[in-house]
C-alpha cells in the first residue's frame, strides 16, 4: 500500500518542473524588485530592467496620484495687422467634449486624449527643469520672470522640440475641425491650471488659487 | 522543506484546477482586444502612421532588439491585421500555446510602436496574454478538440497551466494592492477627499462639465475611504468562500462605477473578467450547465 502511495506521488519531469519554478520565482522577485526598488535596479542591472519594461508595465497607480487641477491648453489668435486679439480655443476642453460626445465607443477621442496628455506632460517636465535650473541662478525673482524665462528656453530647446511640435500641429487640426479661417492670423499657446475647487476649505490646499499660466509661447504665423 | 514543496508540485500536476476559468478568459480577452482594435481603427493613424498629426517616437525597445522601426511605421497596418488574425486564431484555440506566444509577441510590438499611447487595461492585457501563452486554456471553447497526450506530458501541462493561473491570481491581488498602498500615501486621499478631486477631473468624469461636483461628506469620506479599504483588503479576503463573494461583488461595484462615471472602459472590463479564476472548476461548471439548460429549455419551449 505505502509503496503503491509513493509510485503515484512521482513527480513528472523533474529537472523540467525545477527550471520552470525557479524561472517563475526569478520572475517574480525581479518584477518586485522592480516595483518597489526601480531606480536601485537600474544601477545594478539596466539591461534585464530595459528588457523587462520592454514587455510589461507593472504601474499599479490606478488614480492615486491626486491633481488638484484641471489642465487647460488655449490656443490664442491674433490678427497679424492690428495685434489684437482675435480668437481663443480650449484645446483640452475639445477634446474632452468629443470623448463626452461618443463615449462609450470613444477610441479615437480616447487616443488623441492619451497622446495629448503625455506630451502636455513631457512639455510640463520640460518647463520644471528650466525653472529648478533658473531658480538656481536667480534667486528671488517673481514668478512672471520664471514663466516668461522658462518658456522660451522651452521653445529654444532644439534637442526636446517634439512636444511643442506636436501641441502646436494638434491647434492646428483643431482650427481646421471647427473651420476657422487662419489667414493673416498669428497664434500663440498657453498652457494653464484650472484649480478644482475643495470640498471644504479645511481640507482643501489651494484654496485661494484658481487658475495658474504654467507656459506661454511666443506669438507665430499658422 | 523541499518535501513540502515536492508535494505542492505534486498536486499541481494532477489537474489543470482553473480549466474553465483559463478558457473563459482566453475568449473573453480575444473578444475584447478584437472589439478594441476594430474600434481604435480610425486612430490607428493617428498612433502608428508616418502620416499622423502627431510625431511620436516609439519606444526605446526597439533600439535594445535591433528591430527596424521605421519599417514598423511603414506597415503598421500588416502588424495590426497580423494581430488580429492571430487573435481569431487563439479565440477559436487554433494553435495553441505557440500561437498564444507569438500573438503576445504581437501585441508587444504595437504596444511598444507608440510610446505615448497606452492605459493600465493594455498593460493588463499584455500580462494576461503572456501568462495565457503558458496555460492550458483549450479545454473548452475551442473549435477543434483536444488531442490526448502521455500522463507525464499531461502533468507538465498542468503544472505550468496551474502556475500561470495563479500567476494571474497574484498579479491581479498584486495591483489592487499596489493601488490601495499608494492611495494610502497620497495626502488628498488619506484626508478622504481624493475621490473629489477624481470626481472633479474633466478628462475622465463625467461629472465635470464646467461645475465642481460636491458629494456629501459622508458619501465623499464612504467612497474614499472605502476604495483604500476594498484594494488594501482584496488581496487577503478573496482567497476565503465566505468574504470572496462579497469582496468581488464590491470589485464590480467599483468597476461599474470606473465604467458608467469616469469613462474609463477598457480597464475596468479586463480586470472584471479575470474574476472568473476566483471561483472553482466545480462552480464553473456548474454555472456552465446552467446556462446550458436554459438554452435547452428555451429550444424545447420554441419547438
Amino acid at each position: 500500500m505505502m509503496q503503491q502511495e509513493t509510485k503515484t506521488k512521482i513527480i513528472a519531469y523533474p529537472w523540467l518542473c525545477g527550471c520552470i519554478i525557479f524561472s517563475l520565482l526569478v520572475y517574480w522577485i525581479f518584477s518586485l524588485a522592480l516595483i518597489f526598488k526601480s531606480q536601485s535596479i537600474q544601477s545594478v542591472a539596466p539591461l534585464p530592467r530595459a528588457v523587462y519594461y520592454s514587455f510589461f508595465k507593472q504601474n499599479w497607480h490606478l488614480f492615486a496620484d491626486t491633481r488638484q487641477y484641471n489642465r487647460e491648453l488655449y490656443l490664442i489668435l491674433n490678427d497679424s495687422n492690428s495685434q489684437q486679439k482675435n480668437d481663443s480655443i480650449a484645446l483640452v476642453k475639445y477634446i474632452v467634449a468629443q470623448k463626452r460626445k461618443h463615449a462609450p465607443f470613444n477610441n479615437f477621442e480616447d487616443a488623441t486624449d492619451h497622446l495629448i496628455y503625455r506630451i502636455m506632460n513631457g512639455l510640463e517636465q520640460q518647463i520644471y527643469e528650466n525653472k529648478i535650473l533658473l531658480q538656481k541662478q536667480f534667486p528671488d525673482m517673481s514668478a512672471g520672470y520664471y514663466l516668461q524665462q522658462s518658456s522660451m528656453l522651452v521653445e529654444q530647446d532644439s534637442l526636446h522640440k517634439s512636444n511643442l511640435q506636436n501641441l502646436e500641429s494638434f491647434g492646428k487640426y483643431v482650427l481646421q475641425q471647427n473651420k476657422i479661417t487662419t489667414t493673416g492670423k498669428l497664434f500663440k499657446l498657453v498652457l494653464v491650471y484650472h484649480y478644482i475647487q475643495p470640498p471644504n476649505p479645511q481640507a482643501g490646499i489651494n484654496t485661494n488659487q484658481i487658475d495658474q499660466t504654467i507656459f506661454t509661447s511666443t506669438f507665430k504665423k499658422i | 522543506m523541499l518535501k513540502i514543496i515536492k508535494q505542492a508540485v505534486w498536486q499541481l500536476q494532477q489537474r489543470n484546477q482553473k480549466a474553465s476559468a483559463l478558457a473563459f478568459l482566453r475568449v473573453a480577452l480575444c473578444s475584447w482586444y478584437l472589439k478594441e482594435l476594430l474600434f481604435r481603427w480610425p486612430a490607428l493613424e493617428l498612433l502608428y502612421s508616418n502620416n499622423s498629426i502627431l510625431k511620436i517616437k516609439a519606444s526605446n525597445s526597439f533600439q535594445l532588439f535591433h528591430l527596424d522601426i521605421a519599417f514598423f511605421y511603414e506597415h503598421y497596418l500588416v502588424l495590426v491585421y497580423c494581430c488580429i488574425v492571430l487573435l481569431f486564431l487563439n479565440l477559436f484555440g487554433i494553435g495553441k500555446n505557440i500561437l498564444a506566444f507569438i500573438l503576445f509577441i504581437a501585441l508587444t510590438i504595437l504596444y511598444n510602436l507608440n510610446d505615448k499611447f497606452g492605459n493600465s487595461g493594455d498593460e493588463m492585457v499584455l500580462l494576461l496574454f503572456f501568462y495565457l501563452s503558458f496555460a492550458n486554456s483549450f479545454s473548452r471553447f475551442t473549435l477543434f478538440k483536444q488531442k490526448q497526450i502521455g500522463v507525464d506530458k499531461q502533468h507538465f501541462y498542468n503544472l505550468m497551466s496551474n502556475l500561470a493561473a495563479y500567476s494571474i491570481i497574484f498579479n491581479l491581488c498584486l495591483a489592487y494592492f499596489l493601488a490601495g498602498t499608494f492611495k494610502a500615501q497620497d495626502p488628498y486621499w488619506i484626508k478622504g477627499i481624493g475621490i473629489h478631486y477624481f470626481l472633479n477631473d474633466e478628462r475622465f468624469s463625467i461629472f465635470a462639465a464646467g461645475n465642481t461636483l460636491h458629494l456629501p461628506t459622508w458619501l465623499m469620506y464612504l467612497v474614499n475611504y472605502g476604495t483604500i479599504a476594498f484594494e488594501l483588503s482584496f488581496p487577503f479576503l478573496v482567497w476565503f468562500r465566505q468574504s470572496r463573494n462579497v469582496v468581488l461583488s464590491l470589485g464590480l461595484m467599483m468597476h461599474l462605477g470606473i465604467y458608467l462615471f469616469l469613462m474609463i472602459y477598457g480597464m475596468s472590463i479586463v480586470f472584471i473578467i479575470q474574476y472568473v479564476l476566483f471561483f472553482t472548476e466545480e462552480e464553473l461548471n456548474q454555472c456552465f450547465q446552467k446556462i446550458k439548460l436554459l438554452f435547452i429549455k428555451r429550444k424545447q419551449l420554441q419547438t
